[in-house]
Parts: structure tokens; sequence; C-alpha cells
């Protein structure tokens, strides 16, 4: 029998990973359409910048498949699999390297299969994917690699949702830093307030090293 | 310098220390700093308008509640033509003041988060937005500050909740 404490810990181990994984599952999908004249070298980069964000071992380190006794054995046993795959594709891309395209596509197999055997978790209803398929159908400046969402409530008790936009590394410098968030934060608000959501979009806006900081000191 | 412009210099002060690796107490005091700029330039705008015994500002200063910027800020943001009698007696809410509005709810919002949510860490980019927000309230304020519309969203900072009883 464990211990109340132990049990605490098991919740809480299962719930960071649970987190972790729908933050990564935000990064990986969430596309962005960017404005015309982009050219081939610019999508490479833009790519590599971006692919950090999901592919790293942090996603996955506080999965324990006992933690899942609700799952059949054998989509365990997937689950496991896809898990140990990913966390090696991750671990052998070198820090301070992007992937290569096989390590991106592999990882993106395993991740793909963790999703799947996982996807009740990860929440999902009606208003949360319209409010996707909004702002999937933006089409955002070139800086802007990708973006994670969170539904809640604010610290006033009304409806809302978060949006953290990721940047490529050097577009926070400099004054056009204010006109792109300005933009980009308009542009948001207008496509939801013309679609009649309710929720109160707050929009924030980090850099890919910022982010990929956050993410590794939040579980240091 | 008024206090407000204090805040915002004070507000990036703090976003530009420790240039490596900012701590995390600079970026929280330097989002929570942005807010309360835009949060007293307003209040110092209401009270100066509303109130004509200078005397008395002080005291009508502390008479602003936080929710009550919000409230009424959400409204004049997404102003719909059957509120604007009741918001402006009529008149469109010009595109400064919706930035303005729109600037006390996000402010307010990171504000209560870098105050009280010891679960979320922020970066500098995060807090130079926040700054980069508020600086462009201030222009926009300053832009708006005489239409009939601006005056309008002073008094409902003040009394929304009355006003809506």
């Amino acid at each position: 029998m464990v211990s109340p404490d132990e049990y605490d810990q098991v919740v809480m181990a299962k719930f960071q990973f649970l987190k972790k994984l729908r933050h990564a599952r935000n990064l990986f999908v969430h596309r962005v359409h960017v404005d015309s004249g982009i050219t081939d070298a610019d999508a490479i980069a833009r790519r590599l910048a971006s692919s950090p964000l999901w592919l790293t071992p942090y996603v996955v380190e506080d999965f324990d498949p006992a933690e899942f006794p609700e799952i059949p054995d054998a989509d365990r046993e997937l689950l496991s699999d896809a898990v140990d795959r990913f966390a090696g594709i991750a671990r052998s891309v070198p820090p301070n390297q992007p992937a290569t395209d096989k390590q991106i596509l592999d990882a993106t197999v395993a991740f793909q299969a963790i999703l799947d055997l996982l996807q009740d978790y990860i929440e999902r209803d009606r208003e949360a994917d319209e409010i996707r398929r909004i702002l999937m159908s933006l089409t955002f400046p070139r800086e802007v690699l990708t973006w994670d969402i969170e539904f809640g409530t604010d610290s006033t008790g009304d409806p809302a949702l978060w949006l953290w936009i990721i940047l490529v590394d050097g577009a926070a410098d400099g004054d056009e830093f204010a006109v792109l968030t300005a933009g980009v934060r308009e542009q948001i608000r207008r496509a939801l307030r013309d679609a009649r959501i309710e929720r109160w979009p707050y929009v924030r806006f980090r850099t890919a090293s910022e982010e990929q900081e956050l993410l590794q000191g939040a579980t240091a | 310098m008024s206090l407000h412009g204090d805040l915002l210099d004070q507000a990036r002060h703090l976003a530009g220390r420790e240039p490596r690796r900012p701590r995390q107490a600079s970026l929280r005091r330097a989002i929570s700093a942005a807010y309360y700029a835009v949060y007293h330039l307003l209040v110092a705008e209401a009270t100066r308008i509303l109130i004509r015994d200078s005397l008395l500002r002080g005291r009508f200063a502390r008479a602003f509640e936080h929710a009550n910027l919000k409230s009424a800020s959400r409204a004049f943001a997404n102003a719909q033509p059957n509120q604007l009698s009741k918001l402006t007696g009529g008149v469109p809410v010009p595109p400064d003041l919706e930035i303005v509005a729109n600037a006390v709810i996000d402010l307010q919002e990171a504000r209560h988060e870098a105050d009280y949510n010891v679960d979320q860490r922020f970066s500098r980019s995060e807090a130079s937005d926040v700054i980069a927000q508020a600086a462009a309230a201030f222009q926009a304020w300053q832009r708006v500050r005489n239409h009939p519309a601006a005056r309008n969203y002073l008094a409902a900072l003040l009394l929304w909740k009355q006003w809506n009883r």
C-alpha cells in the first residue's frame, strides 16, 4: 500500500508528464502559415529552430508506465516503446545543434504514436477545436515559429485563453519587437472577435531559446 | 517626473537588468511596475478631470478598484453598437482608446500572474512585450485623452460597478 506522500508523488508525476506532453503536442502540431516571400533557406532554418522545442527528453522524463494501469497491457507496452524511442532520439540530438532530418522524422513517428495512444488524456472539446482552427488559418509574420495554448479562467474568474507565441531568436531585439507583438496580438484578437469567441485572449511572446530555457529550468 | 512615468522607467530598468540570465524577481517586478504605470496614469487623469479640488484628488484616487478597471475596459475594448449610447453617449470608441482598454486588461492579468503565480516562469521577451504594451497605451492615451469617449471611459473606471447595479 502506498503512503499518502507516495500517492501524491505518483499523481504529480503523471500530471507533470501529461502537462509537458500537451505543451509539446501544441508546439508540434501548431505549424504556422507565414508571410509570402519566405525562401527555402528560411524554411529550413525555421524547421530546425522549432524542432528542439518538442524534440527534447524533458517531454517524457516523468513517464512511468505503472502510472497508467487503466490502459490495456498491449497498448501500455506500445506506449512504453514509443516513449523509449522518442527519448532515445531526443537524447541523441547534440546540445546546441539542430536535429537531422532523419532524427526529426523518426521522432515524429514515435511522438505521433504517443499522442495517438494517449489521445483520451489530451483535452479536446468543440470550443478548443474551433479556436485552434481559427488560429491555424491565420497567416503570421515570418518571425512566428509556432504557438502553445491553454484554456482556463483568469484572475477575476472570466473565461480566457493564453496563447504563447514562439518567435525566432533575434525577433525580440530592437524597436521592431513592439510593432511585431502589437500586430500579432491585434490579428488574433480580431480573428477571435469576428468568430464571436468570448474568451479573452491573453497573448504572450517568447523566443525559441527562451522557451527551451524555461522548459529546462522548470524541470531542474 | 510623474509617478506613472517613473513606474514605466522602473519597469524598463528592471527588465534590462542581468543581461545574460535575468532573475525571475526582476522580470516579475518589471511586469508589475508596467501595469501600475498604466493604472496610475489613468487614475491621475481621471481625478484631474473629475475632481476640481486638487486637495481631494488623492482621496478619490484611492477609490479606484482593479476589478472596475477591468470590467470597464472590457466594455470599451469591444464596444458593440447597441452599447455605445450607454458607454459614450453614442460616440464610437476611437481605436486609440481600444488600445488603452486592451492594455489595461492584458497588463492587469500579467501583473496578477507575476505577483502571485510562483509556478509560472517569465522570459525577458514577455516582460519587454508587457512594457511595450504599457508604452503604447501611454502614447495612445496622449492622442485620445481629449476625446469625449475617453472622458466617459475615465468615469467608467471609477463608477462601473455603481452604473451596472
